[in-house]
């Protein structure tokens, strides 16, 4: 029997032992002190957006780091107990005491757990300091309890219980400790949320983002997996007490310890057996869903015309009736009705005109067999009702199961992901959860007319808990606890959010600009307080001047942003310019801002009040620069690039803009819809949203990012081979971004811009807050021009052919036209590949620096042309960008720097562009091997590029590459990209560190005649390059019929470019040129040689 | 209170056997486990304090079979084993009271007290705050008798208790065991030293590979030795021959040699005056001749 007296006089002792131990003492300080500085700059500091957006996330952090030092700590004394005891007479003194097995085990245990529990509480009393800094309103009680008895005691549980037993197995300490470090490190870095975090035992990659406003997504599923690890480690710990080695009081009564061992294995494993199955269950549904898509995929579907929806909120279910006016718009009868819903919602009753009518449920499809069939153009009225709990799982069954595993973070904090969510006082719904009937079946591998859009006129009426707030699109009203809304535009869906809202908006002006935050807790009024009264005009200004750029008016009577919890996250689609988070009328944004910077008002302010131009500013003015800034990223697509490296690599990788607004005025309003063509209406979206990318363009990149892929992989593949396969999802929006933009660019051009800007026009207000056919469009255009766009289509959609771009001189000048003087930049583009293709160039004026605004001119080129483009500034020019596009160009973008302007009065002061016919570009007397040619090799290669490719079964072209950022590059040769690397289009070099001269590159020229040849090397050298790492001395081997000869070349003392090597007599099959990586520099560049004969 | 040994066998797993056969009684009072270092002392007395498990046979503690009521075994118990060192992290008294708490004192306030007591009586009341690495050997070897000490034990186990302490922390040492013996308890003292036991305990045993060797009172042990111990003077060349035939037990350089005590039925061809045996003379004696299986094993049955 267990003794109470004796566990508490173990415990009590073992807890005071532990306490005075030094490694625990050092250990534990360290900690709190690297936590205190964490928390300082996280919060003082204002460098966790995170912590300051849900302040759940400063205990979350805390614990979090804590964790990791604690398992460390508690393997530590959890083995040295045994150990210590093992060796010393002292436990024989203890073990002849007459307490039981159990008393000693589960004592030392709860000595342990008071130990590394005080030290919890501390972390979380500091936690709770640094969150009244934050704000005593934001300090949510229940995540700091519910932090504790999810995160803490399970972890402590389960891995004190690991090291009891382990040690009881292996009987050497220093073996058990590293045993377990390395099973720390091995679920911390390798594990993580494989397999469905079964082996995340101290919850470092389980999402435990505690909301404000619905707490955890599924806190059901995180008790059981913290029960499984409860369980486990008392299992261990009864089976310790088994193990123990020590004569058990009675001879039998080891039986029983042994016994709940395998009563708490067997529970564990029971609750284990749970988590995956509930984890899997996902994706077993999806399969399930796109399957029974794929086999309804070709069934004719009905246009819903409007819908009206009267909607009950219960607790987590919604009880509903829906309404629905459809109309056959195919040309072919339909006989069997094809509805999908939610497939957690039952449906309970389907009504055709009025009666009662029987239906079979498919997963989420409703399959409706008319009694007579709906001829082509008849309506038919459809009555709905169903009930039930919205399942999240069932959402972007399109998306790959990777890309859903992505994990969203930030730093030490696991978000966790929601696309739908229905509690008792809160709902967040939109199309996507399907939580009302659509009438076509969703994503299948036949047809892609699911990517279409049914645009519908929608009526709801929703019944909840008086208190909150329901928000969805259309006039609103209110009686009690009914909330009406009310639409006078099609829509393409609805989405519906209750909860405790707060809403605050310019009534007083339209369309209503406003937010909606969660009652109590309002985190930007105040930093805005000082601007409030210029703040409308300000906001009002920027939606008028975005709306002008994109020469579209803005179709909605509202527009608010809506705060909704921290998990809700959207997955971006190729074929769509706006994610889930953008509804119409209705812009969500995640708790607090989230973790997007564009919400990070104070810090941001700080930051240009420290740094940066604005400095010398007042507060007012950088409020209204923030201010400003902040509302110029709704227009961006992307919001950044981010930078990884995996093996080895850069990786640049864009972060697309969840806010980017452009389909509040375009895709929601009166989309072009084609069903020969779904992806039209997004490639005319791309050209719609470049001309109207306001502010700067501050994208950093090494040279090869997301872009520079997609041109590579462009040129392997079609845009529809690339849209078919899911492995290049990534780069597709991308394509139809670069398509879209150079196919209307063209068209544009073709047609003129004043005309081609009229069409549109006239298409759209003829068809406002409507779809527009396809076949409209393309008919407009022929009969207003004689362009035929759907050959133009095909050809772009179908082809690999792309443009092949010729950067030649760019030069600035002073001129003037009578008494004003300008500056031109000229430059020279010629196009020597397969079809014809447009450049943006944007002039870069002096005194600006890479955050000014900039502002690109399109140009086309054709093919087996060159171009002579003048353009005209006022301020001297500093450098020219040219966008080459969808292109064979790599990198996409170029930047020339110009050093000097000098005046010349002859050249006409005009924006210009010369046409003139191009033949060769290269000279014929010249022989070029650049790095991509076979006549090139290098010794001692990087064999990551073998790996990456076998570790994937497909590898994307391109994918061997990456930007040039000196540091980052190793041992080996590897390929880079940079815009003054040589190259025909493909900008590129291979480079590594330098060395003793063990690495080499070998040029083998393919001299055709005998003679003398001037043989140069390139060095990659941009004009105003100084002191780079690359530059220095460089020794290369020159072998002709002249023999061998070293000869070095410093980068530093010349322009780059082609550098001459000397003058040799060379015969074919003999004439080769080798460079070594010794060097003075920190790396070696080896690109291209040239051999010109005399 | 009785402790009766009954066929004791202990091997390990690696075949050793260190206890053969063991028959002992222990009745109240003190007894001397005496023996060389390998003998089995430490075996059997882990086996009489449920450390271990013997391998056959059995010990009954008042007719209880200790291995199968450990529990209230362990209740009568106090162990001082020979290395005994405690958690540095502790104080004396803190220490103490530990073991107090584990032995079942419940109250506070009975417990202070008793564990003051306890360190008054082992003289370490001065030293009740210091930690256990400020302790010298004596005063940690007191604290061992303490704890062995505190729950008012039936058994008192002790092994080797002596070793390393001065004589004076000897002499205390053993007067405090003898102060306790006159109680009803049982003190089992185990050592190599044969005076701990000839001053203190009033029977013994004397173990020799897993073997009882002797069992009696230490005067049977010395009077089995009369007449078996020879003083004489010898110079170097003859000591060396000695030395190879008999055991000798004291070696006391002179100017003709050596004066030596010998160890021996008969020691000729040498010549030496009979001397008054002591303990120590005996246990050599025995020794020799157990080892030799010359003498027959006086074994005390159970009587």
């Amino acid at each position: 029997m267990l003794s109470l007296h004796q566990i508490r006089t173990i415990a009590q002792f073992e807890a005071k032992i532990l306490f005075r131990s030094w490694f625990f003492r050092i250990l534990g300080i360290l900690m709190l002190g690297t936590i205190f500085f964490y928390n300082l700059a996280m919060i003082v500091f204002k460098e966790g957006q995170i912590q300051q957006a849900v302040t759940s996330a400063i205990p979350y952090s805390n614990l979090m780091f804590y964790n990791v030092v604690q398992a460390i700590i508690a393997i530590f004394l959890a083995s040295d107990f045994l150990k210590r005891d093992k060796k010393l007479d002292t436990t024989e003194v203890i073990y002849t005491r007459s307490m039981s097995n159990g008393d000693y085990v589960i004592g030392k245990l709860l000595g342990n757990l008071i130990v590394f529990t005080t030290l919890n509480l501390i972390i979380l009393g500091l936690a709770l300091v640094f969150n009244i800094i934050v704000g005593f309103n934001t300090i949510s009680w229940s995540a700091y309890i519910l932090y504790f008895f999810l995160i803490s005691v399970p972890t402590l549980i389960f891995i004190i219980g690991l090291s009891f037993v382990l040690m009881n197995i292996i009987k050497n300490q220093a073996v058990t400790f590293a045993v377990l470090v390395g099973y720390v490190f091995l679920t911390m870095f390798y594990l993580k949320n494989q397999y469905y975090y079964l082996f995340d035992y101290m919850v470092y990659n389980i999402p435990m983002l505690y909301s404000g406003f619905i707490g955890f997504v599924n806190l059901k599923l995180l008790l059981i997996h913290r029960g499984m690890y409860t369980l486990l480690g008392l299992s261990f710990i009864t089976f310790s007490i088994y193990k123990l080695w020590r004569l058990p009081n009675k001879p039998f009564s080891n039986v029983y310890p042994l016994l709940l061992a395998v009563v708490f294995l067997a529970g564990g494993v029971i609750l284990g057996t749970i988590h995956v199955n509930e984890s899997t269950k996902g994706e077993e549904l999806r399969k399930e869903m796109v399957s029974v898509n794929n086999k309804y995929a070709s069934y004719n579907r009905v246009s819903i015309v409007s819908q009206g929806i009267n909607l009950k909120h219960i607790d987590k279910n919604i009880v509903a009736e829906s309404s629905i006016k459809a109309i056959n718009k195919t040309n072919k009868s339909i006989d069997t009705l094809i509805l999908s819903l939610n497939p957690g919602l039952i449906i309970s009753k389907i009504e055709v005109n009025n009666r009662d009518i029987n239906f079979t449920r498919d997963v989420h499809l409703a399959l409706v067999k008319l009694s007579k069939p709906l001829s082509s153009n008849d309506s038919i009225e459809i009555n709905i009702s169903y009930q039930g709990l919205v399942c999240d799982e069932a959402c972007y069954i399109d998306i790959d199961e990777k890309t859903r595993k992505k994990e969203q973070d930030a730093d030490m904090v696991n978000i966790g992901k929601v696309y739908s969510y229905v509690s008792n006082s809160f709902v967040f719904l939109t199309p996507e959860s399907n939580w009302y009937p659509t009438s076509t079946v969703g994503f299948n591998h036949k047809n892609a007319l699911w990517m279409l859009p049914n645009f519908s006129k929608y009526y709801l009426e929703v019944t909840t808990n008086e208190k909150l707030t329901v928000i969805s699109q259309g006039s609103t009203s209110k009686i009690a606890n009914k909330t009406s809304f009310h639409n006078e535009n099609l829509l393409p869906g609805i989405s519906i959010v209750i909860g405790e809202y707060v809403k605050k908006s310019y009534e007083n002006q339209q369309p209503d600009i406003g937010v909606y935050h969660r009652s109590g807790v309002d985190f930007y009024s105040k930093f805005f307080s000082e601007i409030k009264d210029t703040a409308q005009g300000i906001i009002y200004k920027a939606f008028e001047d975005y709306s002008l750029k994109l020469n579209i008016k803005y179709p909605f009577n509202r527009l608010c942003l809506v705060e909704v919890p921290i998990q809700v996250t959207s997955i971006q689609r190729f074929w769509s310019n706006h994610t889930e988070m953008l509804q119409p009328e209705l812009i969500f944004v995640p708790e607090g801002g989230g973790q997007n910077r564009i919400f990070r008002f104070e810090r941001n302010f700080k930051n240009k009040k420290d740094w940066g131009q604005s400095r010398g500013k007042s507060d007012k003015e950088l409020k209204v620069e923030e201010l400003n800034s902040f509302l110029n990223s709704f227009s961006k697509k992307i919001e950044r690039n981010s930078f990884n490296f995996r093996n080895n690599t850069l990786i640049e990788e864009e972060v697309v803009n969840p806010f980017f607004i452009f389909d509040q005025f375009y895709a929601f309003n009166h989309p072009v819809e084609s069903e020969e063509y779904p992806i039209f209406n997004t490639l005319l979206g791309s050209y719609y949203q470049k001309k109207a990318i306001t502010g700067k363009d501050n994208r950093y990149s090494f040279g090869f990012g997301e872009e520079e892929k997609a041109v590579l992989l462009l040129q392997k593949k079609s845009l529809n081979d690339i849209m078919l396969n899911s492995e290049y999802y990534n780069l597709a929006d991308n394509l139809i971004m670069l398509k879209g933009d150079a196919l209307f660019s063209l068209l544009e051009k073709r047609i003129g811009k004043a005309q081609f800007e009229e069409i549109l026009l006239e298409l759209f207000s003829k068809h406002k807050s409507q779809t527009i056919q396809f076949s409209e469009f393309s008919s407009l255009i022929k009969e207003k021009t004689g362009h035929d766009v759907r050959t133009l289509l095909e050809f772009w959609l179908k082809s690999d052919k792309l443009p092949g771009f010729r950067i030649g001189s760019v030069e600035a000048f002073k001129v003037s036209d009578g008494e004003r003087q300008h500056y031109l930049t000229r430059a020279v583009i010629g196009n020597d590949g397969d079809i014809e293709g447009i450049v943006k160039i944007a002039i870069r004026e002096t005194g600006n620096d890479e955050s000014s605004n900039i502002e690109y001119k399109t140009f086309d080129v054709g093919l087996n042309q060159f171009k002579t483009i003048s353009i005209l500034t006022d301020k001297q020019p500093s450098a020219v960008i040219i966008n080459t596009n969808a292109s064979k160009n790599v990198p996409v973008k170029q930047e020339i720097s110009i050093m000097k302007a000098e005046k010349n009065d002859y050249i006409k002061a005009a924006n210009e562009e010369k046409v003139e016919p191009l033949n060769n570009w290269d000279e014929l007397n010249e022989i070029i091997v650049d790095n991509e040619d076979s006549l090139f090799t290098v010794q001692n290669i990087s064999a990551q590029g073998l790996l990456v490719k076998l570790a994937n079964k497909i590898s994307i072209p391109g994918d061997e590459y990456q930007g040039f950022l000196t540091w980052s590059v190793s041992g080996k040769w590897g390929k880079y990209i940079n815009s003054t690397f040589y190259g025909q289009y493909l900008h590129s070099a291979v480079a590594v560190r330098s060395g003793k001269g063990e690495s080499k590159a070998f040029w083998t020229i393919p001299i055709k005649e005998k003679g003398q040849y001037d043989i140069y090397t390139y060095i990659p050298k941009a004009k105003n390059e100084e002191d780079n790492d690359y530059l220095g001395e460089y020794h290369y081997t020159v072998t002709t019929d002249d023999g061998v000869n070293n000869i070095m070349v410093n980068g530093n003392d010349n322009d780059g470019g082609w550098v001459l090597l000397g003058t040799y007599y060379c015969s074919p099959e003999n004439t080769m040129v080798e460079l070594n990586n010794k060097s003075n520099a920190r790396v070696v560049v080896a690109d291209a040689i040239k051999a010109v004969k005399l | 209170m009785r402790i009766e040994i009954q066929n004791l066998s202990k091997r390990y797993p690696n075949g050793n056997k260190a206890l053969d056969s063991v028959n002992l009684t222990i009745d109240s009072g003190m007894f001397g486990l005496l023996g060389p270092n390998g003998a089995g002392k430490s075996t059997l007395m882990r086996i009489l304090v449920t450390l271990l498990e013997p391998s056959e046979g059995m010990v009954l503690v008042d007719g209880l079979d200790a291995s199968k009521h450990r529990q209230e075994i362990r209740k009568m118990l106090g162990y001082l084993p020979q290395d005994f060192r405690f958690f540095s992290n502790l104080t004396t008294f803190e220490f103490l009271d530990y073991g107090a708490r584990l032995s079942g004192m419940k109250d506070s306030k009975t417990r202070k007290n008793a564990v003051g007591k306890m360190l008054e009586t082992v003289g370490l009341y001065e030293a009740r705050d210091r930690k256990a690495n400020k302790l010298s050997g004596g005063m940690k070897r007191r604290l061992g008798i303490a704890q062995a000490l505190i729950n008012d034990p039936k058994i008192i186990i002790v092994d080797e208790p002596t070793t390393g302490l001065d004589p004076e922390e000897r002499i205390r040492f053993r007067n405090l065991l003898s102060t306790i013996s006159a109680n009803d308890v049982i003190i089992i003292l185990s050592t190599h030293i044969v005076a701990d036991i000839s001053s203190t305990c009033r029977n013994m045993a004397l173990l020799s590979n897993g073997k009882v060797a002797f069992n009696g009172s230490p005067e049977d042990l010395v009077s089995s030795s009369n007449g078996k111990i020879w003083k004489m003077t010898v110079n170097n060349d003859e000591m060396d021959r000695i030395s190879a035939l008999f055991p000798i037990t004291t070696t006391i350089p002179v100017d003709e040699g050596w004066e030596i005590e010998v160890v021996a039925d008969d020691p000729s061809p040498f010549k030496g005056l009979p001397v008054e045996p002591n303990l120590e003379h005996a246990y050599v004696y025995f020794m020799d001749k157990y080892a030799q299986k010359n003498i027959e094993v006086i074994i005390d049955q159970e009587d």
